[in-house]
């Protein structure tokens, strides 16, 4: 588990020794609806760019105060040179401060090669599937431009199955924490799935494979607590310790909907003749998330669900300020969740986690479900 | 220079068209109120769809968020209040666009700023416009009347221009659009008049064509018409869907207009001295900024969210209508035509790059050189990033061109709650101050 958590601690080391020993290109992505098999399918290493909170304040200059912490965190880290190895970039149409923080990357950062995928946010609308597949086509042709290399079928067909078994090896992952005590932590759980944004799949599935084996031989803890769901926007390694400090408290998260958590691998791509229909076909039925549930609010029954299968007692609403997005699908969860007795607490902050203030907040969240 | 006196006094007059504008703008929601006696089906939404769609289906009323709320706000201060603090009762946070929590905390109050009740919405119709509250609000409009809701995704890209690309992205709305057509058929039980459609597509565009040579004539020095007056008519026939026929008439009389004050020199402010250019909105509770820019002689003649309405830039710089702009729709005869038709600015937007930030602040440049602005003023609003999003790149932009530009900020369609107006009027006195003006003294 250890190591997992080692890699996070310096998360830019492996990309680094990757390109050194490779000679390959490093291409940062910014939302996870970027494809990364076709990325992986050209010889490049895909890397999700994470985000830390701007505690300079860096990025005011090109984004405005309003924007959340996680964007303007994300461009703090390209202009404070944090991710100087990055040969290109790549997007796909999310929530507007997201790509907020892309366009000035874009304009301010220097990089080799730059790609925005169009992504639909209606993904209940056919024709729109149409147009995504045609996006991948665009984004082949740019990435076999880039790299020089011919993305053949041989080559999706191994992404396709390296990203399949590591999306497959989280589900184990996850499984194990549906049972009562389980055995894995949220933390090392989340550990898990963030070190596989930041290397080599083929890489990280050998110590997803060595880990699953050592938790099936671990002993089931005596009382892991109250059982806690973690929902909202992305805040990278802030959730990560954001979760940590929830389990020194007498509580477990048992499951989240993340977008850099469970949301980023639970869905796999599905076989078919026409590869890149496969990809986009997977990219479409991801579970919902805020910015891509326009129409049926499918992310409240997919969030209820899910909550009911893991037997949660307490949702954690964590939430940046100005997450637009998840801001506005707050009351229909809030009050799906009251329907269902599971109590929900509102974590709205500012990306900065004020240890004291959060522990004091969580400390009554879970005092109330205990009683 | 303490005190500063103009040198320059040109003859001004009211507009003539200016009660012909009000008593459209008037009737038009006038058919909202009525709409239960004459069984009209009242869309909320519809912002992407042209007036043209609504002849073709004269049983609905497509009334839009932004005008509404934006004359809500205008009419009063504690109304709009008593609605954002409704909105936010329901859970919603603060940083909602002004807009979206006006006309959504309105509906849950169920009162109408123009008194009675909040008129029921039938169908809801929304666009994402790549504006995160668009597509919200949609949902939120449809659960709450439990109204039938078609959405439409507007998608595009950063980058390289590419028609290919752009093609597919508009063969998707296209589809959309003619999709919405039968949803609405389905959903009122009226068959869709292609007919009428198609004519009063002709019409928008003509009535479009106009709009844009009343822009043109905002080149001119006097500006014959300053864009807070703009405001107040360039929604019509756009956002504001109101009759179509008379639309295109008050449009002829406002391009006539303002023709005739430009060869005649009548201007919009009398001691017009310094041109600027607006960003979007201003606070709509804070009108009276454009006339406080008046006391120095400052006045506003052009803004991004107007656009230049189809003018086509020139080798001089200027801007001015495409040879024979109304001939180019002529041809279309079927419902699919004028779809396609509708949606070429789409495409032609982003087969030019203009979804890129660079391309944005590199057409305001010319604007602004078209326009003879001396400086222009940049709001970024408190409430809703997608008026904004551009905006801080656009600033640096203008400073390194060394043009002045004063960023300052508001909630545009909010409550005037978290608005200070004198600190607001203090920043533009210094702004204007640093421009060497004071303001004018008779």
């Amino acid at each position: 588990m250890e190591r997992f958590q080692k890699l996070l601690e310096d998360p830019h080391k492996y990309a680094k020794e990757w390109k050194e020993k490779t000679g390959g290109k490093v291409m940062g992505y910014f939302c996870p609806y970027i494809p990364e098999e076709l990325v992986y399918a050209a010889g490049a290493l895909p890397v999700r760019v994470l985000s830390e909170p701007d505690a300079d304040g860096i990025s005011y200059r090109y984004l405005y105060a309003t924007f959340c912490p996680k964007s303007r965190g994300v461009l703090a880290q390209g202009l404070n040179g944090t991710y100087s190895y990055l040969d290109g970039i790549s997007h796909a149409q999310c929530c507007e401060g997201m790509s907020g923080a892309y366009s000035s990357w874009r304009l301010h950062i220097p990089h080799e090669h730059e790609w925005f995928v169009s992504m639909p946010s209606d993904l209940d609308n056919p024709w729109a599937l149409t147009a995504l597949r045609s996006e991948m086509s665009a984004l082949k042709k740019d990435l076999e431009k880039w790299t020089g290399k011919t993305i053949t079928e041989e080559a999706l067909d191994h992404a396709i199955e390296v990203y399949n078994t590591s999306r497959s090896l989280m589900r184990q992952v996850y499984e194990l924490r549906r049972a009562a005590n389980p055995k894995v932590t949220g933390a090392e759980a989340f550990e898990m799935v963030l070190s596989s944004q930041i290397m080599d799949k083929e890489e990280h599935n050998k110590l997803l494979k060595d880990a699953i084996s050592k938790l099936s031989g671990r002993e089931k803890r005596d009382d892991n607590g109250v059982r806690l769901m973690m929902l909202g926007s992305d805040c990278d390694f802030g959730d990560a310790t954001l979760t940590r400090l929830i389990e020194s408290m007498g509580a477990t998260i048992v499951i989240d909907r993340l977008c850099n958590g469970s949301n980023y691998f639970w869905n796999n791509v599905i076989p078919q003749e026409d590869r890149l229909l496969a990809i986009t076909q997977r990219y479409w039925d991801k579970p919902r998330c805020a910015v891509k549930d326009e129409t049926f609010r499918r992310r409240v029954v997919d969030v209820i669900g899910l909550a009911i299968d893991y037997n949660v007692q307490g949702v954690i609403y964590n939430v940046h300020r100005f997450c637009t997005p998840n801001h506005a699908d707050r009351p229909p969860i809030i009050e799906a969740l009251k329907k269902r007795f599971i109590h929900f607490h509102d974590l709205e902050h500012d990306g900065t986690f004020p240890m004291g203030d959060l522990q004091s907040r969580i400390e009554t969240f879970i005092d109330v479900i205990r009683k | 220079m303490l005190i500063q006196r103009p040198e320059k006094r040109w003859e001004t007059r009211p507009l003539e068209c200016w009660n012909k504008a009000k008593e459209l703008r008037k009737q038009f929601y006038q058919k909202e109120s009525t709409a239960k006696e004459t069984n009209t089906f009242i869309i909320g939404g519809g912002d992407s769809l042209g007036m043209g769609m609504m002849v073709g289906m004269p049983v609905c009323h497509f009334i839009h968020p932004n005008p509404l709320a934006a004359e809500m706000v205008n009419a009063s201060d504690s109304f709009p209040r008593e609605c954002r603090a409704a909105f936010e009762a329901k859970g919603y946070g603060h940083d909602w666009c002004g807009y979206m929590a006006s006309y959504l905390g309105s509906m849950m109050l169920n009162r109408s700023f123009r008194g009675g009740e909040f008129p029921r919405r039938d169908i809801s119709v929304t666009g994402n416009d790549l504006c995160n509250f668009f597509f919200k609000h949609g949902q939120l409009e449809s659960e709450y009347w439990d109204i039938p809701m078609h959405h439409e995704d507007s998608m595009t890209y950063y980058g390289e221009p590419d028609p290919e690309r752009a093609n597919a992205l508009v063969e998707c709305l296209v589809a959309q659009n003619l999709d919405l057509i039968e949803f609405l058929e389905k959903a009122t039980g009226k068959k869709f008049d292609d007919e009428a459609y198609v004519e009063s597509f002709k019409r928008g565009r003509r009535t479009g064509v106009l709009r844009a040579e009343v822009i043109e004539t905002l080149q001119n020095i006097p500006a014959p018409l300053d864009e807070k007056s703009g405001y107040s008519l360039f929604t019509l026939g756009g956002l504001v869907g109101s009759d179509p026929e008379q639309t295109e008439k008050l449009w002829e009389m406002i391009r006539d207009e303002m023709r005739w004050r430009a060869e005649n020199q009548i201007a919009a402010v009398a001691t017009e001295r310094y041109r600027f250019k607006d960003g979007f909105p201003p606070p709509w509770y804070c009108l009276n900024y454009y006339r406080y820019m008046e006391e120095y002689g400052a006045v506003c003649v052009s803004v991004n969210y107007g656009g230049t309405g189809g003018l086509e830039e020139q080798p001089d710089g200027s801007y001015k209508l495409p040879k024979n702009p109304v001939e180019r729709f002529e041809n279309i005869k079927t419902r699919e035509d004028a779809v396609r038709a509708q949606l070429s600015g789409w495409r032609n937007f982003m087969a030019g790059g203009l979804p890129n930030p660079e391309g944005n602040s590199e057409r305001l440049l010319k604007w602004i050189k078209a326009f003879k602005c001396d400086g222009v003023i940049l709001q970024l609003q408190r409430n809703g990033i997608g008026c904004v999003d551009k905006e801080r790149e656009e600033t640096i932009r203008m400073v390194e061109e060394g043009i002045p530009v004063m960023n300052w900020e508001t909630s545009h369609a909010g409550s005037r709650t978290d608005f200070d107006e004198n600190r607001m009027f203090d920043q533009l006195d210094t702004f204007m101050e640093s421009q060497g003006l004071r303001k004018l003294v008779d």
